[in-house]
């Protein structure tokens, strides 16, 4: 459980980072890309032809056309405009949000986002 | 014209000063932030627990024993050829190296502490609607 001092200053910090441009900028490119429609159809439609295509793999029945179809929507995923513009955003973000992790953890002798980040390694 | 350029230009100066602000208000907060971590109560007891750690040799003792089964284990666990005998082996080691109290106290610490950050990681990431730690980890990979 959080003690209430930590939650009040990390709340500080908090809408610091919300008033910054890159953060305002981010979050809405990121509510564009969340409700799109055609994005949503395409990562819908890739995912499921992944997930479809993984078991033809294993079983070894996956033809060239099909790789090809899979290709062609991972393209047409990462040409599509708003995808550019959120990871353009999302870079934009990164180099905030390590100088702020750079400052929080030279004050606790330890790299805070590597240690609290959920490892799925 | 004149006028007009000057008008630009003390739009474009707010700005600046506008961001620098930003820039330094988010640092103080950061910094903040790192203070609150540091009065913690996870912080301090692994700081204590470590500490004792260090000037303990039967403790430092321990670990090198559990570290030197953990890394051959590990090894194993690489190329796929962990046996049932292999999981006892490194469960008794760590049941023994658990046996040392300051070793233990380490541990517990040290992954209470980490739980107290993840805790804390959650709780900025909801607010923020994106996963801090992963976007500001440094680059270079998530095991490096």
């Amino acid at each position: 459980m959080i003690e209430a001092q930590i939650k009040y200053i990390a709340d500080g910090f908090i809408r610091a980072l919300q008033s910054t441009q890159e953060v305002i900028e981010y979050l809405d490119t990121l509510s564009k890309y969340e409700n799109d429609e055609e994005i949503n159809s395409l990562t819908k439609k890739y995912y499921s032809l992944s997930s479809e295509f993984q078991k033809k793999q294993y079983n070894g029945t996956l033809t060239q056309d099909e790789i090809s179809e899979i290709r062609t929507l991972a393209n047409m995923i990462q040409n599509n405009s708003l995808n550019i513009e959120l990871a353009e955003k999302q870079n934009s973000i990164k180099n905030i949000l390590q100088g702020c992790n750079a400052t929080i953890s030279n004050e606790i002798s330890m790299d805070f986002a590597k240690l609290s980040a959920q490892s799925t390694c | 014209m004149l006028n007009e350029v000057k008008s630009r230009n003390a739009g474009r100066n707010g700005r600046i000063e506008e961001n620098r602000l930003s820039v330094d208000m988010l640092n103080l907060a950061a910094q903040a932030f790192g203070k609150a971590i540091l009065n913690s109560e996870a912080y301090n007891n692994f700081i204590k627990a470590r500490d004792q750690f260090r000037i303990d040799e039967s403790a430092k003792e321990a670990a090198r024993d559990y570290n030197s089964v953990l890394g051959d284990y590990r090894m194993l666990a690489q190329w796929g050829g962990i046996t049932p005998e292999d999981e006892i082996k490194i469960e008794e080691a760590r049941k023994k190296a658990m046996e040392n109290c300051v070793l233990n106290d380490y541990y517990t610490t040290q992954e209470n502490l980490i739980g107290f950050y993840q805790e804390l990681n959650n709780y900025l990431s909801e607010k923020l609607k994106f996963n801090f730690a992963e976007l500001a980890s440094p680059a270079g990979g998530c095991c490096g």
